[in-house]
């Protein structure tokens, strides 16, 4: 190993940094020819796809630099790079990927001095950690079980109190609803859930004033339906249609975040909030009969929907309480050594078989044609080596960073039961905690593409 | 150039936004009221001779002051007066009468009293009531009072109503400027329409003389012998001399107002049968009342006001042998005490459950021998035979007022009799409407008020109400005025439609920070003594008659007390300006107006900020004499400045070695950074200046003399060639000793001196950026650079060009630099935007962001990341406004799908760098 050169990727600001190298070579200053400086117009170009594309590519670090807060050539674009980045970075730490790996800092025009001082520091932090082991061809065994215990869920803490709840009068409620509504013609749809054949509830779209009587409301509706609104309120070219829609209350924080992406305006839709007691644990799949409550609705300190058109149920009979936060099991994470948490990601990166339900599933994701989907192989291939599952689930993660509601559907639905929601939950605790913001509970846009604090 | 056909030149204005891009973008200034018409305006500056208020000013560096209305230099561009306002002193925005306390305050500390006098006069025709009663909100409002004690503003008042009496035969001879800046007029032109006033009260009289001033006939009538109404007839003589009332009166009437007293009309419907064509009912409110408990109909319980009238009016009466009980505790029962305990010297109780009277009067009543017992609710009268024995009472717990009633609770088992003969109630009084017709619904059964409209109009048209009739309650004279100027206004509007005249503009309120009115005590302009109050006359000398018991403010303290004042306004908005001015250009109620312009290109040329050698302790500056900044010893050698051209100490004398300290706030890591550039050659100039004028040795203490233009080289050695003393070194500190300045320094070379002393110091300040730079590099859409100036496209290739396409620099706003730099980027920058204004097109970058549209699933984070604004949501999908778009690229960055792609830098393109540069 002791011929082991890393190769590092430097973002360069065109304006500072760029000129920052230049200004460096100039003054006869030696930078490690590690460093690869590749040219953006600004910090805030650089895309945290492109940072992990070049992890990807072999890159055993990456530099951003870019112009001091408050000189930005363009008023303000690095501070999204001094956003996004930290959280990206998060993220990598998350999967076991050593932070020094990747830095952001600032070096002006002038700044050849720092210029150097910081790449060089860079290089040798970099070199001291030795190359990335997280490609499958880098992997000795295909057998990637990990050999330490970890705990997936939490260890409960408080619990929310019962609300009581008169399942029948709910129901026969949304069927009055959503008969006045259709028979009015004030929305073309209404979507609920509906028991199937099998018994097994699941979601149900009525056209029909003479159909409500299919509605149901019990302890197993756990689809989150936000996820189908977009398709239905959509008028394809035509006029826009209206719907209405049955939410609990964490899919009145995915319709905020909807809304805050301009899926449909809020006069199209029709919101039937429900007070919810909580959803039982394998709802979605069978009868479910078991008589606790999913993990997800043990943790949910909402039992009211933040926004609704008609509210259903008895906001009276929901008393204040407080729920224990699932940041344990994130702590639980904290103990584990970077490589363990690799081992931890990687076997189970690679029991995906990218069938993507996760992504179908999520009322946020829906990009359409997904960008790891795509047949031109520029962010990710299409076959199922663990490279390119990595890269689909890290990308997906970044992009969920302050618009994942919790609502766990990706992780209901997926046939390898991969436990892909920590990840949205570690990006959703680091952007609470730098930046106080909750998804859902408002329609700002993120905070990941907004200005910074201070400066404002 | 301000006379170029095509460049129009906007003073006094402020750019409030700036939208649009390169080509056609829409500018809004704000212009700020001048209150000068700039066109009328010859520049004569006769506002300035009599302007009563000194400004430092900030033109000579605060080395001299200037007035209020002012210039900022004779070559002002252009060359018109503008006056400095802040805003409506808090006095007059606090007077209901809207009296501008401020303006006489001023024109009292200059001893222009017959001036101050005019100003009161302009909107009241009592000053010598309201210098004595009244309850000077003005003085609450007073900014003064954050620093010790309101400014006695009645006390002057009541100075200047004084000495107006005292001259009144001077003042009739005088020019009568009370109503200048009004839209009143003497002996205007007849309207031919007729007022009615029925009431010769304040506000009655004020109506009637702002009508006659309007050109309207008007005819007062009052039911009682005398003129005044309550002031009449409810304060006593010894708070008020008549015969300055009657004087007051008379000159309402020599206005033309006809009075007719004695005189109680009760057909109003009549009046305008009778060819008047508007009525104002301004009565008063001249009706006591008792409460009803046992015996209150005995012969010997009096009505308050009754009793003051039949007193105020002369009547004689004898109450030396009477036991009497006031009952309530207002202005009116202190009143009523008082003119009782001078008929005679009875024994005098006032009886209430609370005090509200003005607290002088208190003290004044109990040294006259009037007991005041607080905290009794009334139960009876106590009757013994056919004479009142005395008044029963119960104790009660007293507490706050609230919503005008005072809260209180009765104390049961405390029954106790207060003795007296006599009970004269003074527990309030309202409205006498009998004299109304009965088929109208006048009073609102709620608010006691008279129903009006907006106009002040009841239900009767062409009936107008004012005063305390209107308003179903006493009221102060300030306030019976503003209801008399009000009712005026609406009458006039009434009588002559649109043409009438409006409600003046509300103005904005100048306050003061409890800095600036640190400031400005330190300044040493504003008097720093306590408030002088306004004594009485001893107790023995007016218990038994009506003399006067307070006694006014002297000359003296009347002008002491007005430089108390702190000038919160700036204006004091006396008008004595508007009344020299023979051009009428001067406006005191202009506000703010908006101008939009749209523009292809815009020039930066905002320049710079002297660095404040403040912050540096180690020059001595401010804290020495005789050090100053080289701007301020430009100031000193303009003839038009602050010496007239003259060099000289503080001491007046003439220095006889000057030191000149360079790089001030420059290249200095605890200030700035950078060189300032031009402090170096205006440094040489200065040296040789104080040579040529006077003489003096000159010593310049310098890090690097930077002459690196064209002929400063040579300028340089002439420089020495004067016999300058040139000295290495970076200075440590200015020391006075001796009554001399020291200057000692570090870094000296081998053989040089590391000291001098010297007379004077000329500190050779550098250059900062403006403090509100970032605003307006903000507004404008560009960048600001390290040291905070604006940031060129280029520093070599685009150095006039900013960020923003179309925006250009131009001088020390960039960077700083010397008068031929900057006139040669000034040159630069026009030469580009004219040429691009020239080409009518404008080439764009093409490394603008692209949208794939049928990527794109319209979250918007593109919106919120752009920092242009050139991202929008437009059907549900993300649109690029290529001209606003700069190629940042942070939209492409924050886009999940990549629908967006910046062109030159698209993603493909990085990627393959990336995999090149990894393979």
């Amino acid at each position: 190993m002791g011929t082991y050169e890393p190769k590092i990727i430097a973002f360069l600001c065109t304006w500072c940094s760029y000129t920052g190298a230049d200004s460096a070579g100039t003054a006869r200053l030696k930078s490690p020819w590690n460093v690869r400086a590749i040219r953006v117009p600004c910090s805030g170009r650089v895309s945290p796809e492109l940072v992990l594309r070049a992890f990807d590519q072999g890159a055993d670090g990456v530099i951003v630099l870019g112009c001091h807060i408050g000189e930005c050539h363009y008023e303000t674009g690095n501070h999204r790079a001094a956003k996004r980045i930290p959280i990206l970075k998060s993220l990598l730490e998350f999967v076991g990927l050593e932070p020094d790996r990747l830095r952001l800092d600032w070096v002006s025009a002038s700044e050849g001095e720092r210029f150097a001082n910081i790449v060089t520091q860079f290089t040798e932090d970099v070199r001291a950690l030795g190359p990335i082991h997280w490609k499958e061809e880098d992997r000795e065994s295909s057998d990637l079980s990990p050999t330490f215990d970890i705990s997936l869920r939490s260890n409960g803490g408080e619990q929310p109190p019962e609300i009581p709840m008169d399942w029948e009068k709910a129901t026969q409620e949304i069927r009055d609803t959503a008969r006045t509504l259709l028979a009015n013609q004030e929305v073309d749809c209404v979507i609920g859930y509906e028991v199937g054949p099998r018994g097994w509830t699941r979601p149900a779209f009525v056209h029909n004033p003479d159909d409500v009587d299919r509605l149901v409301w019990n302890p197993h509706c756990t689809h989150n339906l936000t996820r189908y609104l977009r398709e239905k309120a959509s008028g394809n070219g035509e006029e826009e249609k209206r719907v209405a829609v049955v939410v609990k209350p964490c899919d009145s924080k995915s319709l905020n975040v909807l809304l805050g992406n301009n899926k449909f305006t809020a006069d199209q839709i029709h919101t039937i909030g429900m007070i919810c007691p909580g959803i039982q644990e394998g709802a979605g799949f069978g009868n479910g009969d078991s008589a606790t409550l999913q993990e997800r609705c043990l943790h949910c300190g909402e039992r009211i929907p933040l926004v609704y058109d008609t509210l259903i149920g008895d906001p009276q009979s929901v008393p204040d309480f407080e729920v224990s936060p699932r940041g344990d099991i994130l702590e639980s994470w904290s103990g584990l050594e970077p490589a363990q948490r690799m081992e931890f990601w990687l076997s189970q990166f690679d029991r995906c078989i990218r069938c993507y339900a996760c992504r179908d599933a999520c009322p946020v994701c829906d990009c359409s044609p997904c960008l790891y989907e795509r047949d031109d192989s520029l962010w990710t291939g299409m076959n199922i080596s663990l490279d390119q599952k990595r890269t689909f689930h890290l990308g997906r993660a970044y992009h969920l960073a302050g618009r994942c509601v919790g609502c766990n559907e990706c992780v209901r639905v997926c046939p390898m039961d991969i436990p892909i929601n920590l990840l949205n939950e570690k990006l959703n605790q680091e952007i609470q905690s730098a930046f106080d913001y909750h998804p859902g509970f408002n329609t700002l846009p993120s905070p990941l593409t907004t200005v910074l604090d201070q400066e404002n | 150039m301000g006379r170029h056909k095509n460049i129009e030149l906007l003073t006094y204005s402020e750019i409030e936004s700036v939208s649009g891009f390169v080509g056609n973008f829409e500018i809004t200034v704000r212009k700020k009221p001048r209150y000068i018409d700039e066109d009328a305006c010859t520049g004569c500056g006769d506002c300035a001779d009599v302007c009563p208020i000194d400004v430092i000013n900030s033109f000579d560096l605060g080395l001299s002051t200037r007035k209020a209305a002012y210039r900022t230099s004779p070559q002002a561009v252009p060359n018109v007066f503008t006056i400095d306002k802040k805003g409506i002193a808090p006095c007059r925005d606090a007077c209901p009468a809207d009296q501008r306390a401020m303006g006489y305050v001023s024109l009292v500390a200059e001893g222009r009293y017959a001036d101050a006098y005019w100003t009161i006069r302009r909107e009241n025709p009592f000053p010598s009531v309201c210098g004595r009663v009244c309850n000077r909100a003005c003085e609450t409002a007073c900014s003064r009072g954050e620093v010790d004690e309101p400014v006695n503003i009645m006390g002057i008042k009541r100075f200047v109503a004084d000495w107006a009496y005292d001259h009144r035969e001077e003042l009739a001879e005088m020019e009568d400027k009370s109503l200048v800046g009004t839209s009143f007029q003497k002996n205007p032109e007849p309207t031919g329409k007729r007022v009615a006033v029925i009431g010769a009260g304040p506000a009655g009289l004020t109506a009637a003389q702002d009508l006659v001033h309007l050109g309207h006939s008007v005819k007062v009538f009052d039911a009682l012998p005398k003129a005044g109404g309550m002031i009449r007839v409810g304060i006593p003589p010894h708070r008020l001399p008549y015969e300055r009332l009657e004087w007051e009166v008379q000159q309402i009437v020599d206005e033309g107002v006809d009075l007719e007293l004695n005189t109680w009309v009760d057909d109003i419907p009549g009046l305008l049968d009778d060819g008047y064509d508007s009525v104002l009912l301004a009565t008063g409110a001249h009706k006591a009342y008792k409460i009803n408990i046992p015996n209150a109909d005995h012969p010997d319980n009096w009505l308050s006001l009754d009793f003051l009238k039949k007193a105020c009016l002369g009547e004689e009466l004898d109450l030396s042998d009477r036991k009497i009980i006031v009952l309530g505790g207002g202005d009116v029962a202190m009143d009523a005490a008082r003119v009782a305990v001078r008929l005679g010297h009875p024994e005098v109780k006032v009886v209430c459950r609370g005090m509200r009277a003005a607290e002088h009067e208190i003290r004044e009543a109990e040294e006259e021998d009037i007991e005041i017992i607080r905290g009794r609710v009334f139960q009876r009268i106590i009757l013994e035979g056919d004479k009142i024995a005395g008044v029963e009472c119960l104790k009660a717990d007293v507490g706050k007022v609230i919503d005008g009633k005072r809260q209180f609770t009765k104390l049961p088992g405390t029954e106790h009799t207060i003795d007296g003969d006599l009970v004269i109630w003074a527990l309030g009084q309202e409205p006498d409407t009998s004299f109304l017709p009965d088929d109208v619904d006048w009073i609102d059964e709620d608010s006691y008020e008279m129903k009006t409209n907006q106009e002040m109009m009841t239900a009767i048209k062409g009936v107008f109400s004012a005063g305390d009739l209107r308003v179903g309650a006493t009221t102060f004279v300030v306030e019976a005025i503003d209801e008399g100027h009000h009712a005026a206004r609406c009458i006039d509007r009434y009588l002559r439609g649109e043409k009438g005249i409006p409600e003046p503009p509300e103005m904005p309120v100048a306050t003061l920070s409890a800095d600036e009115i640190d400031r400005k005590m330190q300044n040493g302009t504003i008097s720093d003594a306590e408030r002088t109050s306004m004594g009485t006359i001893p107790p023995q000398e007016r218990a038994n008659n009506f003399r006067e018991v307070q006694v006014g403010l002297t000359e003296e303290e009347a002008r002491h007390e007005a430089e108390r004042c702190l000038h919160c306004g700036l204006c004091a908005e006396c008008l004595e300006c508007v009344a020299a001015c023979d051009r009428e250009a001067i406006n005191h109620n202009m506000l703010p107006t908006f101008e939009k312009f749209s523009v292809g290109t815009i020039i930066l040329a905002t320049g710079f900020q002297d660095f404040n050698p403040e912050v540096a302790p180690e020059y001595g500056y401010g804290a020495l004499d005789n050090v100053f900044t080289a701007m301020e010893f430009e100031r000193m050698i303009n003839t038009m400045g602050p010496t007239n051209g003259e060099i000289r100490l503080k001491s007046g004398k003439k220095p006889e070695s000057v030191a000149i300290i360079h790089c001030v706030g420059s290249r200095d890591q605890k200030y700035h950074e950078y060189c300032s550039r031009a402090c170096c050659m205006y440094s040489l100039k200065i040296s040789q200046l104080v040579r040529d004028y006077v003489g003096a040795e000159v010593h310049e203490i310098y890090r690097d003399i930077r002459s690196f233009g064209k002929g400063y080289e040579e300028f340089y050695n002439r420089t020495k060639a004067k016999g300058v003393h040139f000295y290495h070194g970076r200075v440590r500190e200015v020391t006075q000793d001796n009554g001399r300045l020291k200057v000692s320094w570090d870094e000296s070379y081998y053989d040089q001196p590391d000291h001098i002393e010297a007379d004077m110091i000329i500190l050779a300040t550098g250059f900062e950026p403006q403090p509100d730079a970032p605003e307006v590099a903000k507004k404008f859409g560009i960048s600001l650079g390290p040291n905070g100036f604006f940031r060129e496209k280029h520093p070599k290739l685009a150095p006039v060009e900013t960020s923003s396409e179309g925006i250009f620099l131009a001088g020390t706003c960039q960077f700083p630099k010397d008068i031929p730099d900057s006139v040669a980027q000034a040159e630069g920058a026009a030469a580009v935007a004219l040429s691009m204004l020239d080409q009518g097109t404008i080439a764009l970058s093409p490394s603008v962001a692209q949208v794939s549209a049928n990527r794109c699933a319209g979250c918007g984070q593109c919106e919120a990341s752009c920092p242009y604004d050139a991202v929008a949501i437009v059907d549900g999908v993300s649109n690029i406004d290529i001209y606003k778009c700069k190629g940042c690229g942070t939209c492409v960055a924050s886009c999940p799908n990549k629908a967006l792609t910046l062109i030159h830098y698209n993603d493909k393109q990085l990627i393959a760098e990336i995999r090149g540069a990894l393979s």
